[in-house]
């Protein structure tokens, strides 16, 4: 059996006894000012003070002790009642007899608590007020605290599953992407690079696949492609299946995978990654190979091989259908990317070695361009990628709406908002409960969120389906939602959107850019066969029509048909580019002040809104022109 | 004579504002005087004076200093400009009362004519 020591009673301890924290709590400001720690609003302190008789000075207790009362109250009270009854001890009055004439002790302590109230002074109410409302706050905000902190997302769909779904089903024999594997683990120079072990002293692995004819990487580029005659083989045979097939994780790389990155962990089974840490490991060796057949078709044009030139052509056009199979922005714009690496062989081989390829090859890659050279922006997975995260940063009441829950805070790191770094959590769970009431009230419930989203959505989709001409000087919905509403507040409302919505000036530009190239070079295709059969070039676009050119392709700027003339005897097709102004098919000239301004832009073009409303550069967007 | 203490409610503190129309007391001397002067009918305990000081001083009807000079500090409480306007209406609605009680019956026409002035 244990036994508790009494606490001491303050009430009951002598001023002496009172520890000094205790007095100094009870020091009035100007005591403490002079150095001296008095006590002196210790009523208890002033009662002793005074030597009582006992019964007087436990009366004097009750009342000046009744709660309600100030510290400057209390021994306002104290003195009074106890020069009211030295007065009467003075008197000759016996002490008992005071305390029996003083009356009820509770029901005066009460009274005298209610009176001194009354008699405050207004700002000591306005503050006392304050306070009080700012505790009820502080008391509701730890009730929102408690309230916030019960909620927990509900994860209703895998959408990584989902994403996948499309694969499910489709027999093994038509799947490419086993095949690409077999290529890419026979791909020495590439699993040598991604090993950090490439080993060529004229070029790295990057530079190499980059080179362009007669550059000084361009010997580097020639050696890895006729080491890799194997590779390329191999990846022809897999292009033609007819499904990609590689299935995205978050949580790894399927067994089968883990011979070609072994850096990475093996997952099996569910995955309950979110989308957005889907590992697209494909794309960059993907790529790579397009590059490889890049090189290896100039190397057969050159070498006058033209079949190899349109069969690379072909395969590279088929990783790009591949490539761009998942409903994933980043893999349709790698997908564009390597489109414009075929287009740039067949570009380069009509205007250096066109007599390597014969009719049929040039007929049947103008039917390939137009048939696969068309990546169209996919924005469904990054619907996805939104409703995931959402489903995961808030609750659902079953009806569309929710609250932020402590793991949003947490997961903002991952989409990098409200200024979170990728490197880890936000902050630790207590920090993020902590926040809940605050940021429930900053950001947009679920239900605004997504209908923000879709509204915001719907407009970029509905710009980037109809063509530039059409849309160019509208603004991008992002920008003009952000213009039209300055707050701060407002801004941090939706931040999660701002992340997660693709900006359409890169989209337009990308896919514009895409679509004008293509068109280039099927016009370029089409003067080639027309200057063989005619021994000249045409006088007017309209010539390569309708046998050469199902129609004109219309300039992206203008909707109007590309513009056409010759320099000094040589075929030039253009558009007016972003000016919107015709320069006789000049490309803008490439000055120090243009390239301050513009960068790599000046063979392409940029938009008037990627240029954030500035003036375009000055020039034509050649699309294809023939060397003498 | 011990006075009910509704009827207390309303005179006690016309009561001592009048007893401190004459100039500054203390709490003990103006329980000693309302005792003495009044023959013990308007006798109160502290519990009843001294919430009603501090109520009057609440209102803004007297007025208090605390005097540091002799054996023990004092409180001193006097009738402020509002307290002496209250006070003389205070007086009136008594005479009235009186006089309404004389014509009732209910006190002599004589004291009602002494009320206080």
């Amino acid at each position: 059996m244990t036994t508790t020591a009494p606490t001491p009673d303050t009430d009951t301890l002598t001023a002496d006894e009172r520890t000094f924290l205790q007095r100094l709590r009870r020091t009035p400001l100007r005591d403490l000012l002079r150095g001296r720690v008095s006590g002196a609003l210790d009523y208890r302190q002033v009662i002793d003070a005074a030597d009582l008789p006992d019964s007087v000075a436990a009366v004097i207790h009750r009342v000046a002790g009744r709660r309600g009362l100030t510290r400057w109250e209390r021994v306002d009270v104290a003195r009074e009642l106890i020069a009211h009854f030295a007065d009467g001890l003075d008197a000759g009055a016996d002490p008992d007899e005071l305390v029996a004439v003083f009356g009820d002790v509770d029901a005066a302590a009460k009274l005298i608590v209610r009176a001194k109230r009354r008699g405050r002074s207004w700002p000591y109410k306005l503050i006392a007020r304050g306070a009080q409302a700012f505790g009820v706050l502080v008391l509701l905000y730890i009730v929102a605290i408690g309230y916030y902190a019960m909620g927990e997302p509900k994860i209703a769909v895998n959408y990584v599953a989902k994403l996948n779904a499309p694969l499910q089903g489709v027999p093994a024999d038509q799947l490419a992407w086993p095949e690409y594997r077999k290529a890419f683990l026979a791909w020495s120079d590439y699993r040598d690079a991604e090993a950090g072990k490439y080993d060529d002293s004229n070029a790295t692995f990057d530079q190499a696949l980059s080179a362009k004819p007669g550059d000084e990487h361009w010997d580097a580029a020639m050696a890895m492609v006729e080491r890799n005659a194997r590779v390329i083989e191999l990846l022809r045979h897999a292009s033609t299946r007819d499904r990609y097939g590689y299935v995205m994780r978050g949580d790894g790389v399927s067994p089968e995978d883990h011979e070609l990155w072994p850096d990475k962990d093996v997952a099996t089974g569910e995955d309950h990654s979110m989308l957005i840490e889907v590992l697209l490991n494909d794309i960059m060796p993907m790529r790579n190979a397009s590059n490889l057949l890049r090189l290896d078709a100039l190397r057969a044009a050159r070498a006058g091989d033209g079949r190899t030139v349109a069969l690379d052509v072909e395969t590279i056009l088929n990783m790009v259908r591949h490539v761009s199979e998942p409903s994933i922005l980043i893999c349709d714009l790698v997908g564009m990317a390597m489109c414009d690496q075929a287009l740039g062989v067949v570009s380069d081989t009509l205007q250096r070695t066109p007599e390597v390829l014969s009719d049929d090859q040039l007929r049947r890659l103008a039917h390939v361009i137009s048939d696969r050279a068309r990546v169209e922006i996919d924005m469904t997975g990054e619907r996805m990628m939104f409703y995931d995260i959402i489903q995961r940063m808030y609750t659902d009441n079953g009806h569309g709406d929710g609250h932020l829950t402590p793991k949003a805070m947490q997961m903002m790191a991952l989409v990098d908002a409200l200024g979170a770094t990728q490197d880890g959590p936000r902050g630790p769970y207590i920090t993020a409960t902590a926040a809940m009431p605050l940021a429930n009230m900053v950001v947009a419930s679920r239900r605004d969120m997504v209908d923000k989203y879709e509204q915001l959505m719907g407009q970029t989709e509905s710009m980037i389906r109809r063509p530039l001409w059409e849309t160019i000087d509208d603004a991008d919905p992002i920008d003009a939602y952000v213009d039209a509403n300055h707050s701060t507040l407002e801004r941090a409302r939706y931040a999660l959107i701002w992340v997660l919505i693709p900006a359409l000036s890169v989209l337009d530009r990308a896919e514009e850019t895409a679509i004008g190239r293509t068109d280039g070079v099927l016009v370029g295709i089409a003067m080639e066969i027309y200057h063989r059969r005619e021994h000249a070039w045409p006088a007017s676009l309209d010539q390569l029509t309708p046998t050469l050119l199902p129609g004109v392709p219309r300039d992206r700027f203008t909707g109007r048909p590309l513009l056409y003339r010759l320099v000094d005897g040589m075929p030039v097709v253009y558009s007016v580019g972003a000016d919107r102004d015709d320069d006789g098919g000049a490309a803008p000239a490439d000055t120090p002040e243009n390239r301050e301004q513009f960068g790599d832009r000046l063979d392409q073009w940029a938009s008037p809104r990627e240029l954030n409303r500035n003036e375009p550069v000055d020039g034509d967007w050649v699309l294809w022109h023939a060397k003498p | 004579m011990r006075i009910e203490r509704e009827l207390m409610r309303g005179a006690g503190p016309m009561a001592v504002m009048k007893l401190l129309e004459r100039g500054e007391m203390y709490g003990y001397e103006l329980v000693e005087a309302l005792s003495k002067q009044t023959d013990g009918v308007l006798a109160m305990g502290q519990s009843t004076l001294y919430p009603m000081l501090y109520n009057l001083e609440a209102k803004k009807l007297i007025a208090s200093r605390v005097d540091e000079t002799g054996p023990r500090p004092r409180k001193y409480y006097r009738l402020t400009a509002a307290g002496k306007k209250r006070l003389a209406q205070d007086t009136e609605q008594w005479r009235a009362l009186m006089t309404a009680m004389a014509c009732l019956g209910v006190t002599d026409p004589a004291s009602a004519e002494g009320a206080p002035a």
